[in-house]
């Protein structure tokens, strides 16, 4: 379930802030063997937000929306055309050195870890990399060994790890240094059912316990609920959304879908409409505001031959669509 | 300033120690780099020097004299891969054409400080710096070579300006993966690979123009052939000495510029999916 704490971020200092940011990239692109046509891609457009410190807040959106080059502007790699970014009130392109001290990164399809070393290297090589004193050292690593099941990993090579493995191993990599501000891009990406669970509910608590400001990106709605208290949605660079959970459902309904696998053609499912089959699977869509899991299944009960029962939340894409169709009714 | 240096060697202890890590982790084949490394060092040098034995010398060097030349090049070759081979710092475009450099920039180090020192291997990589002073130490006994202070000194400024050269050439070159990153991804491995094949030839009976191409514009001549010339025959004069100087203070300025420049317009500009030739996804 998704965590709904509602916050006063008045007391709060601003950890991020984001101000009419534009970004966009120049590109040739081939309309025949000799001529190229320039094409200017809007990465992100006149996007604008602040982060509180101790904020748990999902960066969300499709793919291509813009969500790691807003990462990357965040973590002073890339500078944007128009507006300006700051973090802990400092331009991170700037001042990479010391927004670095207190920031920690980490790129879902990257990796922090020396591969061809023990994953112990990698952390004492962070320690002397971020200058992290001994007795420091020595507690976050045993707090990141014991939360994040590290023990057997420790003297593992990197190359060796599983990909959930990695994920664990770079995320303690990337808290050794205690950041206030954790800028997370696709961290569940490719994880399975269990690595999630563990990664979500360790991102929960240092957010609780340790007031860390997190931002996280995610394509995936099921992982975005289940994490922050405020999501942030981004289409086409443009911020569609920014509120919390309880808010986007009043906004979209609360939209899920169910996957039932059955031989034969896609049974008639009271209280769910029929969407698409794909692999012998069929897709319905249901608003769970109007009807209840346990109804849902007693009309799926009376169904003959169905062997499986997925359930889940819209793909973001439909969420994103359906807020836009909401505005042009609206109109 | 003490800090920051303070800071260098705590970073050189570090690459030392993992350099060393690697290096025992599994030593049959750590032994089997190090003889193909050792055997491609000596087989590069082997053309010239056996050219120079068969007609007792070339390019107005002796036969002895082409050893020296040659020991100097791998002890300066062997020195500069000691210090920056690891990790493809000194195949910088490597790194900035993979989108590698993104991890340097999230360091709270400076990034001269990283390049400075990531690319240390002290124990893995002093393969060529051995070959060389084995070599150098041989044409010195075999030369009756009086050796001064004075000298050893100006062989140090000779292997720190054929480092700078080599160094820069691949920085100043291989800043053009910032624009085209797939496309320069191996340019400064090229710019160092003829450098290694160019600047173990003595250059004596070049045309004038040429000679002086190859000193300046494309400095092969100052990699070996020059300095072998001065540590043999005395060329202690300020304006050879001098020379050497501004060509490799000139690369470093031009090298230092273009890597800025070219980082500026990866901050403004790069993308990995939307740049024409641009990042592996």
């Amino acid at each position: 379930m998704q965590n709904t704490v509602v916050t006063d971020t008045k007391k709060w200092d601003t950890v991020v802030n984001i101000e009419g940011v534009t970004k966009y990239f120049d590109q040739n692109r081939p309309v025949s063997l000799f001529k190229r046509e320039k094409h200017r891609i809007y990465a992100l457009k006149d996007v604008s937000f602040t982060l509180q410190k101790g904020e748990f807040a999902a960066y969300a959106g499709p793919n291509g929306a813009g969500k790691s080059t807003t990462f990357k502007l965040l973590s002073g790699m890339l500078c944007p055309q128009e507006g300006t970014v700051r973090i802990f009130g400092m331009d991170p392109h700037k001042s990479r050195i010391p927004v670095m001290r207190r920031t920690g990164i980490l790129f879902g399809n990257r990796s922090e870890l020396w591969w061809d070393h023990p994953v112990r290297a990698s952390f004492e090589w962070k320690k002397e990399v971020w200058d992290i004193k001994d007795t420091d050292y020595r507690r976050v690593c045993e707090e990141l060994t014991e939360l994040l099941s590290l023990g057997d990993l420790w003297n593992s090579y990197a190359r060796e790890l599983s990909l959930g493995q990695r994920m664990r191993a770079n995320l303690a990599l990337m808290l050794l240094h205690e950041p206030e501000l954790v800028l997370l891009d696709e961290p569940t990406l490719g994880l399975d059912v269990l690595a999630k669970r563990q990664m979500i509910e360790f991102l929960k608590k240092i957010n609780r316990d340790k007031q860390v400001t997190i931002l996280v990106t995610s394509h995936d709605m099921d992982d975005l609920t289940e994490m922050a208290n405020r999501i942030l949605l981004i289409n086409e660079g443009q911020l569609a959304f920014d509120g919390d959970y309880e808010q986007l459902i009043r906004m979209t309904g609360d939209n899920r879908v169910i996957k039932l696998t059955a031989k034969g053609d896609a049974p008639i499912l009271s209280g769910a409409s029929f969407v698409d089959t794909v692999d012998g699977k069929h897709l319905y869509r249901y608003d769970a505001s109007k009807i209840s899991v346990p109804e849902l299944f007693g009309n799926i009960s009376k169904l003959p031959m169905v062997e499986d029962v997925e359930l889940g939340h819209e793909a973001i894409e439909q969420v994103i669509a359906r807020l836009y169709e909401d505005w042009r009714k609206a109109e | 300033m003490a800090d920051k240096i303070k800071g260098l060697f705590r970073l050189w202890k570090l690459y030392a120690r993992m350099d060393l890590h690697w290096l025992l982790q599994d030593k049959a084949t750590v032994l089997l780099v190090v003889i193909t490394e050792t055997l491609s060092n000596l087989s590069g040098m082997a053309g010239v020097l056996l050219l120079a034995v068969r007609f007792g010398g070339v390019g107005g060097l002796t036969a002895d004299e082409i050893l020296f030349m040659l020991g100097f090049f791998e002890l300066a070759d062997g020195l500069g891969w000691m210090l920056f081979g690891n990790y493809n710092v000194i195949h910088i475009s490597r790194r900035i054409g993979r989108g590698q450099v993104d991890h340097m920039l999230i360091q709270p180090r400076p990034l001269w400080m990283q390049l400075l020192t990531e690319g240390f291997m002290p124990f893995s990589g002093c393969h060529g710096l051995i070959i060389g002073i084995a070599l150098t130490a041989v044409s010195v006994a075999r030369l009756d070579m009086t050796l001064s202070p004075v000298w050893f000194l100006l062989l140090l400024y000779y292997l720190v300006i054929h480092i700078i050269l080599r160094l820069s050439q691949s920085f100043l070159y291989g800043s053009a993966a910032f624009y085209k990153p797939v496309a320069c991804e191996e340019i400064s491995s090229m710019i160092l690979d003829m450098n290694s094949q160019l600047g173990r030839f003595p250059l004596f009976g070049l045309p004038g123009w040429l000679g002086a191409l190859l000193h300046t514009v494309l400095p092969i001549g100052l990699l070996a052939y020059f300095p072998a010339l001065a540590l043999l025959k005395d060329l202690g004069k300020p304006t050879e000495l001098a020379f050497p100087f501004v060509v490799a203070g000139l690369f470093l300025t031009a090298a230092l510029i273009c890597f800025k420049k070219g980082l500026s317009h990866y901050a403004k500009y790069s993308c990995n999916r939307y740049k024409e030739m641009g990042h592996r996804c």
